[in-house]
């Protein structure tokens, strides 16, 4: 894995594919995989300790960046949860209101469909909005 | 910051440019410290912009969600609130008041509040959800 800006001298210690740990002269420096043209995260000296402390950075970073990942899809399972339930919602009240003040006059299959999306959308909302705050809870207190 | 200048500003945040770097403020900030400073140069230009942009537009989303969830919540109590007047304050004559039919006035105002009621209220937990994963978001990716 060649990382831009890097001394070709430099050693690789450990890569995955958020970060890269590398090894020159002057000590242990962590990057990031993704960003490019950019300096190093954090650097650590060329002794004993430093390389304790770069490669628990380096394993705290991937993790932390794992997790992030599974966040990232509970958090898109909430927004497109609730845009669901909120747009279900407004149809039900649109069907509703139409139906009882005479708009509409034959809605019944239709209104059931939405209220029967809409509580779907409602029960994966709560459901996927409730696992996404234990799961940070949990994942912050394992940090 | 007196001899700094301000490159970019939204209204949660400021960035100020000096000889030494580059500086990212909060608006609201008691504290005399920068949250975030950076090098001089390009490439610490290019950050400072780019975290000055993900954290204006990050506090910009939660405060929207923030305000979504108040108009929400304003609408289910203001529809409620109707709805019991209604109850009180009857406008039908004494003789059809009770009949649910669409012939009556209260049943068809029951029946738009009702909608509007429902609305409001996805509006408030949908927004109160949002902002709570949008504010533990951010939190995560800050605390990096």
């Amino acid at each position: 894995m060649t990382t831009p800006g890097v001394e070709p001298a430099a050693e690789e210690i450990g890569a995955n594919r958020w970060f890269v740990l590398l090894r020159d002269d002057v000590g242990y420096a962590l990057w990031s995989a993704a960003e490019e043209d950019d300096g190093p995260i954090v650097t650590f000296p060329d002794s004993e300790a430093g390389f304790d402390d770069a490669w628990g950075a380096f394993e705290r970073r991937t993790r932390r960046a794992r997790r992030g990942r599974a966040l990232g899809w509970l958090a898109a399972g909430v927004a497109v949860s609730g845009g669901l339930w909120a747009l279900g919602s407004v149809v039900e009240a649109v069907l509703y209101t139409g139906a009882a003040t005479g708009l509409f006059r034959s809605i019944s299959s239709i209104y059931t469909w939405a209220v029967g999306a809409d509580s779907a959308a409602r029960i994966v909302f709560e459901v996927a909005l409730a696992t996404y705050v234990v799961v940070w809870m949990e994942l912050r207190r394992r940090d | 910051m007196d001899a700094s200048e301000v490159i970019e500003r939204s209204w949660s945040h400021f960035l100020t440019r000096d000889d030494e770097g580059f500086a990212l403020w909060g608006v609201d900030q008691d504290s005399e410290h920068p949250l975030l400073t950076f090098p001089a140069g390009p490439v610490g230009e290019e950050r400072a912009l780019a975290t000055f942009h993900i954290r204006s537009r990050e506090t910009a989303r939660v405060r929207r969600f923030g305000v979504a969830a108040i108009i929400g919540g304003a609408i289910f109590l203001l529809t409620n609130l109707a709805e019991m007047a209604l109850d009180v304050f009857p406008i039908d004559p004494p003789e059809t008041a009770n009949l649910f039919t669409p012939e009556n006035l209260s049943y068809k105002i029951q029946a738009v509040l009702l909608g509007v009621e429902g609305v409001g209220y996805a509006i408030l937990l949908v927004s109160v959800g949002w902002y709570v994963v949008a504010w533990l978001q951010r939190r995560w990716r800050r605390e990096g």
